[in-house]
């Protein structure tokens, strides 16, 4: 999940459009490197786009459960909705191997607390959600992002 | 152009003179190359990504035609052509995960839109800029969350002995949700239209703001009323914007949201043939002997598919209006 | 336009119902998760409990190591995940956003081809109807250079 196509393309066109070459023309002048003109130029005019681009970023690393699922073995190093995941999986596996009799003898997790882990790991999108809202909304509208 | 010629010439003559013409060209080339050196070291970090994580695993498309067996390897395996794909077809559950793979794509794209289109309208046709901007948060809001934290809503809704619905609408003959095929195609359309129809809103809404004011003044004053304006002005501007998301849609109509088949069905046997889709399938393999190969050639037929999808379909578009087409 | 008193009262309860209908399976998950257990298991999951409590959360802030972990674990590979993410990206459009760069087109179809063919023909369709409106627009150019030039 690092980098995927679409983002390369959108910041590449927001680059090739809002910076003139004349820039580039007149810091190879000046001097600089690619580089130079990367770190000090271009990062600083693609602000926007990169602020865009990362928070749905965060937004995926943060709702990631697949990479837990697939991935991981050891479970203290799985995230915190792969741990969601790995408890219903859990229980699921315990109510279907054992029959409904016995079932009241297994020590299940009670149920509000499942509630609150999903809660808790909820809880910082909902928090963030009002401030950055503007910003999920304008890179949808833009095309900037895939569903 | 000037610089061109001179290669020509230079490797013309070289040529001529019997010297090895490869190094001059290699060396013209990598001079041609060199001012731009910092930004082929820049590429470095990303190519690497890409070559590890989509290209490599490329290979293991080979296990699609293997029966892989974990002690050899994808290449120890033995070679058995097409029989994975045999296997597969004859297999009693492909009609299954295919028409439900199908059959709720297609039903996803419909309702989603349909309603993703109304709710702009909506939305778009209120006065107050507050309210506008607290709908389209509230519709947003479900976006964001992961589809493991849904599934336990969505238990929290059916679950069969404290479930709310169960608790409250169905107090007197409650349901076993979980049990029931019955309910589920419905269930399953609906917290897909939940979690996804704010993204299509924000798109339809953008086109809809993106509309001349003055045609709908004019539109009234040449006395068409509100429904009309709606389907003569509004919709038609929308058309691009349904027609991009329509061929987007199609070109992913045989991979379904795995999340939402795997995760919210709670893996219950009743309900396997109802909520049973080609990804899930592919999962479900991963764990049986000999797997891997079987759900190798079940990957490998989806991206042959949709990419054919996707050509199909933009020639399809391209015939009925060539403007809309994506290429 | 269409600005009746009527028409607007009726979009806003359409729309405050469509709003409540998308938070409150979120404020249920909240709920159920502040009620007595036991209110839980005899009641059932309700926006309106008889009986709150916050066991589940004491639960988990003494007791459960585990919970503590994984949230470390995910605010750490988030930061770090979003930030390398993002240089990465950031070096590799900006180096095929310079103009002249050999092979440019060559690079941007290996990058773009893999998602083209795997599950996400947005970004293949978006390159090639980039590289479709370039045309047009150096066809553009070209057309409004040559009139300048007469």
């Amino acid at each position: 999940m690092l980098t995927n196509a679409f983002s390369i393309i959108l910041i590449r066109s927001f680059f090739s459009s809002t910076i003139p070459g004349e820039l580039y023309e007149s810091a190879k002048m000046d001097g600089a490197g690619y580089f130079r003109i990367f770190w000090r130029m271009a990062m600083p005019l693609g602000k926007p786009i990169l602020v865009t681009i990362g928070l749905f970023s965060c937004l995926n690393y943060w709702n990631d459960w697949q990479n837990g699922l697939y991935f991981i073995t050891d479970p203290s190093m799985l995230s915190i909705q792969a741990v969601l995941n790995k408890m219903n999986q859990n229980i699921q596996a315990v109510l279907s191997y054992t029959s409904m009799s016995s079932s009241s003898m297994v020590q299940l997790p009670q149920v509000s607390i499942r509630m609150a882990i999903a809660f808790v790991a909820i809880l910082p999108i909902l928090i963030m959600y009002p401030f950055l809202q503007k910003y999920f909304a304008s890179g949808i509208m833009s095309g900037a992002v895939k569903g | 152009m000037p610089s061109r010629s001179n290669d020509a010439a230079e490797t013309a003559r070289l040529a001529a003179g019997g010297l090895p013409i490869r190094r001059e060209g290699n060396m013209i080339k990598m001079r041609k190359l060199k001012p731009y050196l910092p930004l082929y070291l820049m590429m470095i970090p990303c190519a690497a990504y890409l070559i590890v994580n989509n290209y490599m695993p490329m290979v293991g498309i080979i296990s699609a035609f293997k029966s892989f067996k974990v002690s050899e390897g994808i290449f120890g395996s033995p070679w058995v052509g097409l029989k994975n794909f045999e296997y597969l077809f004859r297999s009693s559950d492909v009609a299954t995960i295919v028409r439900n793979t199908l059959l709720y794509n297609g039903a996803f794209i419909i309702v989603n839109n349909v309603v993703g289109i109304v709710l702009a309208i909506l939305i778009t046709g209120i006065k107050s800029d507050r309210m506008k901007k607290w709908y389209q948060s509230s519709v947003l809001l479900p976006f964001t969350m992961s589809m493991v934290v849904i599934s336990y809503v969505v238990f929290a809704f059916l679950s069969q002995q404290n479930g709310m619905l169960n608790n409250s609408l169905f107090k007197n003959n409650p349901v076993e949700w979980y049990n029931d095929p019955t309910w589920w195609p419905l269930i399953l359309i609906v917290v897909n239209c939940w979690k996804y129809v704010g993204y299509g809103t924000l798109i339809y809404i953008a086109g809809i703001s993106g509309i001349d004011r003055s045609l709908y003044e004019a539109a009234s004053i040449d006395g068409a009323g509100k429904w009309k304006q709606i389907r003569s002005i509004t919709l038609p501007a929308l058309v691009p914007s349904i027609v991009t998301l329509f061929l987007l849609s199609i070109g992913r109509i045989c991979y379904s949201d795995f999340g939402l088949f795997y995760l919210v069905p709670q893996n219950s046997g009743p309900l396997f043939d109802v909520t049973a889709t080609i990804d899930t399938y592919v999962y479900g393999a991963l764990m049986s002997p000999g797997g891997i190969g079987r759900s190798a050639a079940t990957g490998l037929l989806q991206a042959v598919v949709g990419f054919v999808l996707v050509l199909l379909a933009n020639a399809v578009v391209r015939r009925l209006s060539s403007k809309d087409a994506i290429f | 336009m269409r600005e009746s008193k009527s028409q607007q009262l009726v979009f806003h309860v359409i729309l405050i119902l469509v709003a409540l209908a998308m938070i409150v399976p979120l404020l249920l998950l909240f709920m159920s998760s502040i009620t007595d257990e036991n209110t839980l298991v005899s009641d059932g999951y309700s926006l309106f409990p008889a009986k709150l409590s916050l066991g589940a959360y004491t639960y988990i802030t003494t007791n459960s190591s585990t919970i503590f972990r994984a949230y470390g674990i995910t605010i750490l590979v988030t930061a770090i995940g979003t930030a390398a993410g993002l240089i990465v990206t950031a070096l590799m459009s900006f180096s095929l956003s310079i103009r002249d760069l050999p092979g440019q087109s060559v690079i941007s179809f290996l990058v773009f081809f893999y998602d083209a063919v795997q599950r996400r023909p947005r970004s293949f369709i978006h390159h090639v109807d980039g590289l479709r409106r370039r045309q047009y627009d150096l066809g553009v150019r070209a057309a409004v250079h040559a009139d300048q030039r007469f």
